[in-house]
């Protein structure tokens, strides 16, 4: 990256992170709580991550206005997957993947049209869905008598709730003449079942996803089938189940308390927390482990080890959320987690078996989730650590900082300086002796250098082989960063570090209203998700109480006049 | 779907020199109709070493294996880019859209495409290129590295602003949409046709439903369905069992395939693909297609040949045995492309045409050198035949006195198909000269 565009980007990093790590640098944040001079926070804005809003009445928010825009998705893959399986009883989730890249990315990565190699891809799933919908017993299929009328009960349910809204008497009328287009030839019910099966699947009123809403106070509020679908979109990965559904229908999605009341319910289910969980270790970036080779250094490291350590990494990040408290301290200081005969070398623990077993890891080697193996081997090179893949990944996931990509001539020095230095470390002190090189990774190599005390597959060290022979390890840092600044001995501080970190608590706010939007947000949201952040310090970090304040959250239901393009 | 006889089958792979009886059918079918005519994109990654492509004027190392091919070859020299490339993303953008970059998104190099990709421009505005069952195909041998967001602009097709349309990586995915209806011949399966009479009724429905959104969704969306649209239309010509005119029968299924980063499965896998490009021609089931071996950037794991783990990352050490490396790699393209035109000019289409008579083919790179993401002088090939207007084959046309930019170079190839390209928003001067007849 030239000099020249550097100070930009420089800037604009320092506005998103200063305003976040700097002292007093935005209002809301270095407060204890309230919004100060704003005008007033709504007087029923209530602690614990409870509603912004008082229980029967949506008070406009006067802090920030709506900042969202009303728009129009497709339907992300595993969204569309989910929903067949559901809605059809399946036993399988579908395979559907209509992008090339990682599956179970953090947000999805949708084209917003649908190609004919994507039309291609959705009809090979529905044709499959509705095959095996309507096998001998199912329920699509059960009827006794009138198997016209039996149609019609099947597309009331089925159609309604793939298009997550109720039908109008034309798209009846259509579907029933599918049914009967279906039948036509074979005579059978099953075929004019699969029929109607293939045609709401394939159809855009399934396929896309309408966040509009209707003129409101203060902007445009989605209407409740609207939000139940963006709220189960969000928590389930899945459309509104029957109680999300029922509450759309009554009306009680109308109001903050019958709003409030459904996510309270979603949260305590199983197969939505299991999902939150994996909303989690999206964040985290588990999914980096997918197809990485160690070989042929790391013969330890192969797919067997890489499924033990996502597995580890998945079943903490549950036990925590769920079982422990949920804190954001929890997740990045415990040393309760799990081990196998895989992992057991790794952590230097005693596990027998496949199966994961509770373990205490060694203490000053293991702080939560970011000394786990997963997420130390998906950030390392096939051969070494990387202080730059660990910098960064923090940088990016956990502070929310943009990092400028190097440029060829960056790349090239990079190269040199890996010949210069053997270590990580010595190539890190080189980059911040030289001032092209520093103006970039001094934002996330001091980051990284913390973990230098785990070799490329997550095993703890306390030196480094190099040609010369070995060298000690040496994970000190010293951040210039805010709330975080100062020394750190390794990743074990650094973690205790971004646990308490109010820049870390802004950014994961920040990331999860992403997440429920199925987008970045953009650059004016940031006054809006203050108001996360503030319930999740309220919450005393509690990511569970995040998760429901961001459902809750006024931003995700009104939005402004503007149509996303 | 009836399996290929092992004659016709020869025929589609291009191994026998004596038509199968449906392809003399077929024949007499195609008399007096306007002869098809096609457009191929070929892409590979990360650069060239310009002094090993063209070494004092004459083919270099790096373009030596088209040797085979040189009567239907013409290399240009001197196209530059029609944006400031400084980066993989630029590149393809700027050469597939010829428009400019937009905003970037979640991080520094994300770029949206702020048009259509100029396949696809080419696409609409040709008559003789349009009426396919498949409109065009996009097609990739390799996926992204895991974890790699920079997806959404480092394909080649695009059909608006921030919409890729995204390559199709697995070659049986291909390979369903191409013959997943199809059967020719002349014993229709009864219950083939049961099946599409009844898949039709569903997309009847879909039509509806597609009619009532576009009513209903904002402007904004309205692209994109008309893009989903198109779609549907493929899909019920693709249930007309005869929809080309032209009686084909479908070559064998290639097998799934399990990708990874090393360079012998984006072998196998564009191999695949290339394998039915060919037959999808043969059947005119589609003129226009863009293929990527790999996306700018890609890391190919070429270690077990060249000692070269990551494709990329090997571009960018300057030292002299890394160059050498660089050229060994794009010299390795070379081969299987040329292999690939080879098979073109080998198979015959439904009039008895060699395919490559009247397929232009252009093979690109999203930067030229890839060592400091040069957009000059980018290392182009065109293949074709008369048909096509190529003039002058086996040579390199050195078109740098024109100051040309990619534009200028799509511009030339649009006329070809009688499609106008332009007014470019970028760099851009008129059709290149001296290339076509």
């Amino acid at each position: 990256m030239g000099v020249a565009s550097y100070p930009r980007i420089v800037w604009l990093s320092v506005v998103t992170a200063g305003l976040l790590l700097g002292a007093g640098c935005v209002t809301g944040i270095t407060r204890s709580g309230s919004e100060g001079g704003s005008g007033g926070a709504p007087a029923s804005r209530s602690g614990g991550g409870g509603s912004t809003v008082s229980g029967e009445s949506w008070e406009p928010e006067t802090a920030c206005a709506p900042a969202l825009p009303r728009r129009v998705v497709r339907l992300a893959d595993r969204h569309i997957a989910n929903a067949v399986r559901e809605l059809l009883e399946l036993q399988q989730t579908p395979a559907l993947r209509t992008v090339s890249g990682p599956s179970e990315g953090f947000l999805p990565n949708q084209a917003p049209g649908i190609s004919g190699a994507v039309s291609t891809s959705l009809r090979k799933v529905a044709e499959a869905a509705s095959l095996e919908a309507v096998g001998a017993g199912r329920p699509a299929v059960a009827c006794s008598g009138d198997e016209t009328g039996c149609a019609g009960t099947f597309i009331d349910r089925f159609a309604a709730r793939a298009f997550r809204r109720p039908l109008t008497a034309t798209e009846r009328e259509g579907l029933l003449q599918a049914y009967a287009g279906g039948r036509a030839e074979s005579g059978t019910h099953a075929d004019g079942i699969r029929t109607v099966i293939e045609a709401v699947l394939q159809a855009p009123s399934f396929l896309y996803h309408t966040e509009l809403g209707t003129k409101s106070s203060g902007g445009y509020a989605l209407t409740p089938y609207e939000l139940a679908t963006t709220l189960s979109l969000f928590l389930r990965d899945a459309l509104p189940d029957d109680g999300l559904w029922s509450a759309a229908q009554s009306g009680k999605l109308s109001t903050p308390a019958g709003v409030a009341a459904e996510v309270d319910r979603l949260l305590g289910q199983p197969d939505v927390q299991a999902n939150v969980a994996r909303i989690v270790t999206r964040l985290f970036q588990v999914y980096r482990l997918d197809g990485i080779s160690k070989a042929p250094r790391f013969t330890a490291f192969d797919s067997t080890a890489a499924q033990a350590m996502a597995d580890e990494t998945n079943r903490f990040v549950h036990e925590v959320l769920w079982k422990r408290g949920g804190s954001l301290t929890e997740l990045l200081t415990s040393r309760e987690s799990f081990a196998n005969a895989s992992l057991a070398p790794i952590y230097g623990v005693a596990a027998k078996g496949t199966s994961l077993t509770a373990v205490t890891l060694p203490e000053r080697e293991r702080a939560g989730i970011l000394t786990q193996a997963s997420l130390l081997a998906a950030g390392a090179s096939a051969d070494e650590s990387s202080v730059v893949k660990r910098g960064v990944f923090i940088a990016r996931q956990l502070l929310c900082l943009t990092t400028p990509s190097p440029t060829p001539a960056d790349l090239a020095q990079g190269e040199e300086l890996k010949k210069l230095h053997p270590t990580e470390r010595g190539r890190a002190e080189a980059r911040a002796a030289t001032p092209r090189c520093a103006s970039c990774h001094s934002l996330f190599d001091p980051l990284g250098l913390p973990f230098e005390g785990y070799d490329a597959i997550g095993r703890h060290r306390d030196r480094i082989e190099t040609p010369a022979g070995p060298v000690a390890v040496d994970s000190h840092s010293t951040l210039k960063a805010g709330d975080m600044s100062g020394p750190v001995a390794d990743a074990v501080e650094l973690a205790q570090k971004l646990a308490k970190s109010r820049a870390v608590k802004a950014c994961l706010a920040q990331q999860m209203a992403s997440y429920a939007f199925a987008q970045p947000l953009g650059g004016n949201a940031g006054c809006a998700t203050r108001t996360l952040f503030d319930e999740l310090e309220k919450a005393g970090g509690d990511l569970t109480k995040l998760v429901r304040s961001v459902a809750l959250w006024e931003g995700l239901r009104l939005r402004t006049d503007e149509v996303q393009p | 779907m009836s399996r290929i006889g092992r004659r016709s089958f020869l025929c589609l792979a291009g191994g026998s020199a004596v038509l199968a009886s449906w392809l003399q059918r077929a024949v007499a079918a195609a008399e007096g109709a306007a002869p098809a005519r096609r457009f191929l994109m070929i892409q590979r990654p990360n650069g060239t070493i310009p002094e090993q492509w063209i070494t004092g004027g004459k083919r270099g190392f790096i373009m030596e294996p088209f040797a085979d091919v040189w009567p239907w070859s013409v290399a240009v020299q001197g196209v530059d880019a029609c944006i400031d490339v400084n980066n993989h993303e630029k590149g393809i953008l700027g050469l597939m859209t010829g428009a400019p970059i937009g905003a970037t998104m979640a991080h520094g190099d994300d770029y949206r495409s702020t048009a259509e990709s100029l396949d696809q421009t080419i696409l609409k505005r040709s008559t003789e290129l349009q009426g396919r069952p498949i409109p065009s195909l996009q097609l990739g041998a390799r996926d992204q590295e895991g974890g790699n967001i920079y997806l959404p602009n480092a394909t080649m097709s695009y059909s608006g602003p921030a919409a890729p349309l995204y390559p199709v990586i697995k070659p049986d995915e291909v390979y369903l949409r191409l013959f997943g209806s199809l059967q020719g011949g002349s014993s229709i399966d009864p219950a083939l046709l049961r099946e599409r009479k009844r898949r039709k009724s569903a997309l009847d429905f879909v039509k509806a439903d597609l009619a009532r959104v576009k009513a209903q969704f904002p402007a904004e969306r309205r692209a994109d369905l008309e893009v989903y649209e198109g779609a549907i239309r493929e899909a019920e010509t693709s249930l007309d069992g005869s929809p080309t005119g032209v009686s084909c029968t479908p070559p064998s299924a290639p097998p799934a395939v399990t990708m990874d980063k090393r360079y012998q499965t984006m072998e196998t896998v564009g191999n695949a693909h290339l394998a039915l490009v060919k037959a999808a021609f043969v059947c005119d089931l589609t003129r226009v297609v863009t293929f990527q071996w790999a996306p700018g950037f890609s890391g190919t794991n070429f270690e077990d040949l060249y000692g070269v783990s990551d494709h990329h990352f090997n571009t960018h050490n300057g030292d002299q045995a890394s160059r050498d490396r660089t050229a060994m790699i794009d010299r390795w393209f070379s081969q299987r492309t040329a292999a690939f035109v080879q098979q073109l000019a080998d198979t015959k289409d439904a009039t008895g045409t060699a395919l490559i008579e009247r397929t232009l083919v252009w093979y690109v790179n999203e930067v030229s050198d890839g060592l400091p993401h040069s957009g000059s002088n980018y290392p182009f090939m065109l293949f074709g035949g008369d048909g096509v207007g190529l003039k002058d084959r086996g040579r390199i046309a050195d078109v740098t006195a024109q100051k040309p930019t990619t534009n200028d170079l799509w511009s030339a190839i649009g006329n070809v198909f009688g499609a106008t390209l332009g007014p470019f928003t970028t760099r851009a001067s008129g059709p290149v000269k001296g290339v076509f007849a």
